[in-house]
């Protein structure tokens, strides 16, 4: 498996402010990682330090390059859609064609104007005659012609209705993504792309609190349900977070002994939502 | 498309002014000439007072007609390399204001992140946008003034037709070559002498965290004001200001020697156009004089500090201002 990314002791401050704390991981090739916090955890940090956006401590590598000498090379098999709409507003969509094609080497024109011709948006319209999610479909199209092997996407449906929203995430799945192409992407609705993700990092305050693959949060972690009466057994095995719902509590638990679990309540493998506020609140470090 | 020529006509998609100026510019060109063909056309609009008596503008055809051939040269052409250098220092106005949003602006709209996202590195785009200064804009110059001294030409040849029927007076008095060689050569010592000017405005646009002008005019300003106010005398204040009239120059007209001269700053060398005794010569000075000027050189090592640092700075930048 090749590895893409490789993070060390990565860190990242605004004065005396710390955005991102020493944080450790790798990302490799075919996967599709949330990188999911809370506003401020330092998700955007991250990925501006990876796309040489920023300077930052530690020790940095995507594809084995170092984001801070070599920005422009990195760029070559790298896409990224920020946050914030960043289109510039005043270009014409078959200019930005043009001009995507002309200074990109791995753009396909062709691929990007089959995506476009299933939207509304014509070659003569200006972006910001765009509505916000039509600017987004457009940033997708450029990104479908560019043959990239990681795609890094910062909360790329923010500001989205429902409709694009949805749409945005099943045009990446079954369109863009396959297993020569890895995606990174950061939000905090994390329901959303819960169901395409193979990948999880948690990260709260600049710290990564969690960092698997999806296939193993079902063993190591599990949600019990269970009556008010047996709260105090179940205590008493460390959960990691509990919740009140009517005349149940709801624990998640990590590494747990299943049978015992099992003789107190329901348990079941727990929602990745309720997973994450469990990692925040209950302050889980890896 | 070829990248380099991609990066550059991306300039002119955003800085829409380097379309549609010169074309104003020239309208006004053509409008106040025609003006000008119109008065005399109608007459009785203007009455000037001359030491010779009243004269209407439906004599100034005839006036221009009687006076000797050196004088007929020295007012064709005069008026030629007027509207040149008026031309040339609206289109420096606008390419002060092109470099001080060069890097500004897609830091305030958020596009650098755009930008940076395509593998075009930092160098190559501060490169580009000091090609926008040191060529697109002096081709634009060049380009716009030659249109205008054709409209010009063209107007009050039309105009004089009427009266005298000579169509071709005023191209025989004009010196176009000349004028147009002498002008690329003044262009050409423009973007020497402006040099370290524009690394200045592109390192404060991509400095300053607002309105980059404030930073560009105020900083230069205190030093020459600390400089001469406080009598301090250092120089300092005096080698900005020498630098500071990107594109003004002077026109002297020496009556006596009937003798033409553009004198521009640029670096103190005098050249020019001599329009002696009907006789049209193109004194230039020597380039080699020029470029032997210590001031000039120093001028091309401090521009060059200036985009090293504004590329640099562009290096770790995000769309934060």
């Amino acid at each position: 498996m090749t590895t893409l990314v490789v993070a060390k002791g990565l860190g990242k401050h605004y004065g005396r402010k710390v955005a991102v704390d020493g944080v450790s991981f790798q990302i490799e090739a075919g996967r599709i990682v949330g990188l999911i916090g809370p506003n401020g955890a330092g998700k955007s940090s991250t990925l501006k330090a990876l796309l040489g956006l920023t300077r930052h401590q530690g020790e940095l590598r995507v594809l084995g390059r170092d984001p801070r000498r070599d920005r422009a090379k990195i760029m070559q098999e790298v896409s990224y859609i920020a946050d914030i709409a960043s289109l510039p507003s005043w270009i014409l969509v078959a200019d930005l064609l043009d001009f995507v094609d002309a200074t990109h080497p791995a753009f396909e024109r062709r691929k990007a104007l089959a995506f476009l011709d299933r939207t509304d948006i014509s070659p003569q319209h200006r972006v910001k005659q765009l509505s916000k999610g039509m600017k987004t479909q457009l940033h997708l199209a450029l990104v479908m012609g560019i043959n990239a092997r990681l795609l890094i996407l910062d909360e790329p449906t923010l500001g989205l209705d429902i409709i694009y929203r949805k749409e945005f995430y099943s045009q990446l799945l079954n369109e863009y993504f396959d297993e020569e192409r890895t995606i990174l992407l950061t939000t905090h609705q994390i329901e959303e792309v819960e169901h395409i993700l193979t990948d999880l990092m948690f990260i709260n305050a600049g710290r990564l609190m969690l960092d698997m693959p999806v296939e193993d949060i079902g063993s190591h972690f599990v949600q019990l349900r269970v009556r008010r009466d047996r709260v105090g057994d179940a205590r008493q095995l460390d959960p990691l977070y509990e919740t009140q719902q009517l005349t149940d509590s709801l624990m998640i638990f990590r590494d747990a002994d299943v049978g015992r679990l099992q003789l107190l309540g329901e348990v079941r493998p727990p929602k990745l939502a309720d997973l994450f506020v469990a990692c925040v609140k209950g302050g889980l470090n890896e | 498309m070829n990248s380099q020529i991609a990066l550059l006509r991306r300039e002119l998609w955003e800085h829409t002014s380097f379309r549609w100026l010169p074309l104003i510019l020239l309208g006004i060109v053509l409008l106040a000439n025609s003006a000008v063909a119109w008065m005399v056309h109608i007459d009785g609009m203007i009455h000037i007072s001359t030491d010779h008596g009243p004269l209407s503008a439906m004599d100034l055809p005839q006036q221009f007609l009687e006076l000797p051939l050196s004088q007929q040269e020295l007012i064709v052409n005069t008026t030629l390399i007027t509207t040149g250098m008026i031309i040339n220092a609206v289109l420096t106005i606008m390419m002060v204001f092109y470099l001080l949003d060069s890097l500004y602006g897609e830091r305030k709209d958020h596009s650098i992140l755009f930008w940076k996202s395509l593998p075009v590195s930092d160098t190559r785009t501060v490169f580009t946008k000091l090609l926008v200064a040191v060529l697109i804009v002096p081709v634009t110059v060049f380009a716009t003034r030659v249109a205008a001294d054709l409209i010009v030409l063209l107007v009050h040849s039309i105009s004089l037709r009427e009266y005298s029927g000579e169509a071709s007076l005023l191209w025989q008095r004009a010196h176009l070559a000349g004028i147009w060689g002498m002008f690329s050569i003044a262009l050409v010592q423009q973007v020497i002498w402006s040099f370290p000017v524009m690394g200045w405005l592109l390192f404060c646009s991509a400095w300053s965290r607002k309105a980059p002008i404030i930073a560009a005019v105020l900083i230069p300003a205190m030093v020459v004001l600390v400089d001469t106010g406080f009598r301090l005398n250092t120089g300092v204040g005096e080698l900005l200001l020498e630098r500071f009239p990107l594109a003004v120059a002077t026109l002297e007209v020496d009556n006596e020697m009937e003798a033409l001269t553009y004198r521009s700053y640029f670096g103190g060398t005098k050249f020019g156009l001599n329009v002696t005794e009907g006789d049209i010569g193109l004194s230039m000075g020597n380039p080699r004089d020029y470029l032997s000027e210590p001031k000039v050189w120093y001028g091309l090592l401090v521009g060059a500090l200036f985009i090293w640092l504004a590329i640099w700075l562009r290096r770790w930048q995000d769309d934060t201002l």
